[in-house]
């Protein structure tokens, strides 16, 4: 999370500021996990943030493909354009929910997802996340994935989430 | 349509836009390879060009034009995407569909040609809005030549008889004489992305008398006569990959013997037997198999190519056999997994019936993966390597 700077009132005044925009910090990458010596950043992504119908962000990615965007209320749109126009969208919001225990197949899902690994786009929220309890089974795209960041993670791709995986997926995400 | 995101406080987001794919779902087809996905990290194997891509590896034959696709996972499905490969002075692929990179058509999908099989590495690259626009995608496509593994085919009639006529018959495929040329293009398919054809000799058509029951042969390592140990020695055509197609195999559905293994089976020779109905079990009970139609012939191309795979020193899946086939989506997806058909999703402990390559009465059809990244917490890896090396071994044939 990165603080945004806000303008003092007035001395005196009896008005009063509403901080109402957060920034959070989107990477765009070429594959999932974080970047070690290598680039897998996308470079050169101009970009913009909207929120209300109104451009409050404009910018282009250097080679860690870093976007620290804000969010108004309750979400704002990350837009991606080449040649000043607008070719790809995102509804960006943010979770503040706590992030559910690593035993739980939603909070190891969210971790992949956290991670950039493509878990699709089912669930509530449509990113792949059905948050009813008990969670419904995994989705092709779900199951691809574990068996990704095993693979990635020189884990034994086995496609469940055993603790050598939890435990990676922990600390990948940081959480 | 946007791409929602949900941004878990106070973490970052990574997204990733797009990914490789093989271009088609169901029967495998010569010009749509399966592409090693089996995570972003490459892991390339020892005797293939390295480059620093994370995605998708495959392979392809100099000369062949192949289609994959492009899925945009995290994109909106109408963003403009082009397909380039990497500059080089010694190129090995180039784009070819559509004109110019892209932009790629709403099913992904592109066309690369294999130009030439050398040792400069050459990128793939998906790019967003023209075909100088960012990266937003990588893959890692190897091109390999073409090596040729000569195949002598045999039909055998199995009677039990000790002499004619005998009451045993050829084996057939939906009612009708084997189509070889039908099983072996399945078959083709299947390796054609490793660079491995086959020249398929003038089919043998072969008579067994005094088999232990018409039609079938048994398992035993002291091959005596209508042993499957046996069986191979007869009409061995030297210097070819010789292949024994019979109406039951004992207790198996298909076996390949490649030299080194063949004494501790007492097989006289290496070679390759194929059950084309089905298998006779221990209590002189026939399995038939099950498939029928283009589904059959699909199952026993697939089992053509699984059981050249041992002739090539491949093993089964991360050496797990068929008494305890692994059940994760990856290994289902092998050519090299032990069963064919897939065991059920619900008895097997599987996620899903179809790994990618069709359904057949509720079984999965194996999948046709062979292996080109080298997982090592695999068991068996990077088959390409290994099958392609095993040309120029003496213990070939």
């Amino acid at each position: 999370m990165i603080l945004e700077a806000i303008a003092r009132l007035v001395r005196g005044s009896s008005l009063f500021n509403t901080l109402n925009t957060r920034t959070v910090e989107i990477f765009m990458q070429m594959s999932p996990g974080n970047p070690g010596s290598d680039k897998r950043g996308i470079k050169d992504l101009d970009w913009q943030v909207s929120a209300a119908g109104t451009v409050i962000q404009t910018g282009k990615t250097t080679d860690n493909g870093r976007i620290p965007m804000r969010i108004r209320g309750g979400n704002s749109t990350l837009q991606l354009l080449f040649s000043g126009a607008v070719v790809a969208e995102y509804t960006v919001g943010i979770r503040d929910t706590a992030l559910d225990p690593i035993t739980d197949q939603r909070g190891q899902l969210r971790r992949l997802r956290m991670q950039g690994y493509q878990i699709g786009h089912t669930g509530t929220d449509n990113i792949g996340v059905d948050a009813t309890n008990p969670p419904p089974a995994l989705t092709i795209e779900g199951d691809r994935s574990i068996l990704e960041f095993q693979s990635d993670q020189d884990i034994k791709a086995i496609g469940t989430f055993d603790a050598a995986t939890n435990n990676a997926l922990t600390t990948a995400a940081g959480a | 349509m946007a791409v929602s995101v949900l941004v878990q406080s106070p973490q970052k987001q990574i997204i990733v836009p797009v990914r490789f794919d093989r271009a088609v779902r169901g029967a495998p087809v010569l010009d749509a390879p399966d592409v090693d996905d089996r995570g972003f990290v490459l892991k390339t194997p020892g005797g293939l060009n390295v480059t620093n891509a994370r995605g998708a590896m495959f392979g392809t034959t100099v000369g062949d034009t192949v289609r994959v696709k492009v899925v945009r996972e995290d994109l909106d499905a109408t963003a403009p995407l082009f397909v380039t490969a990497a500059t080089s002075s010694n190129p090995q692929v180039r784009i070819t569909a559509p004109a110019g990179g892209g932009p790629l058509p709403p099913d992904g999908i592109f066309s690369i040609e294999a130009l030439a099989d050398n040792t400069t590495p050459q990128k793939i690259h998906v790019r967003l809005g023209s075909a100088t626009g960012p990266i937003v995608g990588e893959a890692d496509p190897h091109t390999f030549s073409l090596l040729t593994l000569n195949i002598t085919p045999h039909i055998w009639t199995l009677h039990s008889a000790s002499a004619a006529p005998g009451a045993g018959t050829e084996p057939t495929v939906n009612g009708a004489a084997m189509n070889l040329t039908t099983l072996f293009n399945v078959a083709r398919t299947i390796w054609r992305p490793m660079g491995i054809g086959f020249n398929v000799n003038p089919e043998r058509h072969d008579v067994l008398f005094g088999a232990p029951v018409d039609n079938s042969i048994t398992r035993d390592n002291a091959a005596p006569v209508g042993s499957d140990a046996d069986l191979v020695d007869h009409n061995f055509v030297a210097n070819t990959c010789n292949i024994h197609f019979i109406r039951f195999t004992p207790g198996y559905l298909g076996i390949g013997v490649r030299r080194e293994i063949a004494p501790a089976l007492g097989f006289k020779r290496p070679g390759i037997i194929i059950g084309v109905e089905g298998a006779r079990n221990t209590n002189g009970t026939f399995f038939i198999r099950p498939s029928a139609g283009t589904a059959l012939e699909q199952e026993l191309g697939n089992d053509i190519a699984h059981e050249i795979g041992h002739f090539l020193t491949l093993t089964h899946a991360d050496n797990q056999n068929g008494d305890t086939p692994p059940p994760d989506t990856y290994r289902r997806r092998q050519l090299m997994h032990p069963n064919n058909l897939l065991p059920s999703a619900v008895a097997g402990g599987a996620r899903f019936n179809d790994c990618g390559y069709g359904v057949v009465g509720g079984n999965g059809h194996r999948g046709c993966l062979l292996l080109m990244k080298n997982h090592t917490t695999n068991a068996s890896a990077s088959e390409v390597i290994s099958t392609r090396r095993r040309f120029r071994s003496p213990q070939l044939f």
